[in-house]
């Protein structure tokens, strides 16, 4: 007897001290670790889709920056005339012209639907505001040095032309989109 | 009654559910490291990426700063003399002005005589090349005649013809804007001069014009000073030994020449002593041996480093950065960027 007891006994405490976890605690255990590595899982795809995204976008704002300075460019190259100024620039970046609207930014991928990722608009409308522009350029403004802001067409005739840049490209399921304004002018 | 209370309390599992809980939480264990290492790994990369785009803007930035003023250069001289195909001595042309203090020129391109010759001293009488190296970046020794045209083969410019060049006028077609460009020449630099103030000057204006220049560190500003930016190998990096396909033309046999683009000032009069070199940026980027301006990307046209138009003043910069993450990837990554230099280009003589 005393050797059973002393075996209950010893097992008891060995037992009691082995204990191992139960299911419902194994399941709880288990949970918790599904939980941090889905939320690894979560935070790699997110920050490669930021990476991603600021890649993007920096190949954009290149590509804004490159297509405005052939832009000033072009109106340099045209200054020479000034009485034909605008409208050989107009006639260059012009749908049909010889460079056209639309201009491709590699690395960027176009809206499904949209024939290119950028598009090239020069305003002659002097009445127009920011808010219809969608950026902030002063405008109304002068355009062709009449000391008003109240002519609807300006393109034979103007000395300063404000030119937008709009670039929408398609990342994963987004669609993002820059626009860039700035001012070229016939001097 | 005991003993039947204490076996109660200590019921355990199964050694079948055992097994079950612990295949379960090795698994989940495992795939947990895996999943940590595999963390571990994309983020070292997205580093690594991150740090070569980061650093190939910071060298567009700098490039803008640097020529927002300049005016650009065309460095091409004319042999005034035959050169034999073994003269590795002197080199003489109409002028050299332009041309950097050292440097490599581009021979009979487009033909089966076509050379590239390096050169170490410039004649301050503006006229001769001196200790030559012939045959460099895979050409071989040839004799040129009088009359033959010697381009400084950084220069990379668009042809008048742009409809259709024979095979011989070119050396590569880019991409540009909405069209494609054929150019002659290298682009692995630029030359220009900037606006300065003449020595014991305090204006930069000359009458209605502008002094131009170089403002050379250790000597000041001079109107005889020029200025070149410029691509120098340091490193060889080869598709075989990383087993990676560098530029996308989708095989693993070239060798790249991995380099730093650097600026050089000199002074036309003297270049040899008054003159400086530094370091635009890191050891970083990406020219393809043997091919220097060419396919980079895998997209079929060629990516000269600098491609200049003289005629519009636009200025096309195509950088190619190699970057290594932790885990030793390459990453190749590209930024390019156009200039429009506001002032009229260089008017040399020849």
């Amino acid at each position: 007897m005393q050797q059973n007891n002393s075996r209950a006994s010893s097992g008891s405490a060995s037992a009691n001290g082995r204990r191992g976890f139960t299911l419902v605690e194994l399941s709880i255990a288990i949970t918790i670790l599904m939980i941090a590595m889905v939320s690894i899982a979560a935070s790699t795809s997110r920050m490669h889709s930021l990476r991603k995204q600021n890649h993007e976008r920096t190949i954009g704002h290149n590509g804004l920056r490159s297509m405005a300075e052939r832009i000033h460019a072009a109106s340099y190259g045209f200054s020479d005339e000034p009485g034909s100024w605008a409208t050989n620039l107009l006639g260059r970046y012009s749908p049909g012209g010889a460079f056209g609207d639309e201009f491709d930014v590699l690395g960027l991928s176009p809206v499904a639907g949209e024939p290119s990722v950028g598009r090239i608009t020069i305003l002659t409308d002097e009445t127009l505001t920011d808010a219809a522009l969608g950026t902030r350029m002063g405008m109304p403004r002068d355009l062709n040095g009449d000391s008003a802001a109240d002519d609807a067409d300006v393109s034979l005739n103007a000395r300063i032309l404000p030119v937008v840049l709009t670039i929408r490209w398609r990342s994963r399921d987004e669609v993002n989109e820059l626009r860039h304004g700035f001012y070229v002018l016939g001097y | 009654m005991q003993h039947i209370r204490t076996t109660t309390a200590r019921a355990g599992f199964t050694l079948v559910e055992q097994m079950i809980v612990l295949a379960l939480f090795v698994t989940v264990f495992l795939s947990g490291l895996a999943l940590i290492e595999s963390g571990r790994k994309f983020s070292s990369t997205t580093l690594g990426i991150a740090n070569v785009e980061d650093l190939s803007q910071q060298m567009l930035h700098k490039l803008e700063r640097e020529l927002s003023n300049a005016r650009g250069a065309e460095p091409i001289a004319v042999l005034s003399v035959p050169l034999a195909g073994a003269e590795s001595g002197t080199l003489l042309v109409d002028s050299t002005l332009g041309f950097p203090p050292a440097g490599t020129l581009l021979l009979a391109r487009g033909t089966a005589r076509e050379e590239r010759i390096q050169y170490a001293y410039l004649d301050p009488n503006q006229i001769a090349f001196s200790n030559l190296g012939r045959g460099e970046q895979c050409t071989q020794p040839a004799s040129h005649d009088a009359s033959d045209p010697v381009l400084w083969s950084g220069l990379a410019e668009p042809l008048d013809n742009q409809t259709n060049p024979a095979a011989n006028m070119f050396d590569g077609t880019a991409r540009d804007g909405n069209g494609q460009v054929f150019f002659r020449g290298d682009g692995t630099g630029f030359a220009y001069r900037v606006p300065v103030v003449p020595p014991g000057g305090n204006s930069m204006l000359n009458g209605d014009e502008l002094f131009w220049g170089a403002e050379i560190p250790g000597t000041g500003a001079t109107t005889n000073g020029w200025a070149t930016l410029y691509f120098e190998p340091r490193e060889t990096i080869s598709e075989a030994e990383v087993d990676q396909d560098l530029n996308g033309d989708r095989d693993k046999t070239d060798t790249f020449d991995v380099g730093q683009l650097r600026r050089r000032q000199w002074s036309a009069t003297d270049p040899q002593n008054i003159h400086s070199d530094v370091a635009m940026g890191p050891t970083a980027l990406l020219q393809e041996r043997c091919n220097y301006g060419g396919d980079l990307d895998g997209d079929g046209f060629d990516d000269p480093m600098f491609l200049w138009n003289p005629r519009t003043n636009e200025l096309a910069v195509r950088l190619f950065l190699l970057g290594r993450s932790k885990t030793n990837t390459n990453l190749v990554r590209q930024a390019q960027t156009v200039m429009f230099l506001r002032n009229e280009p260089e008017q040399l003589q020849n």
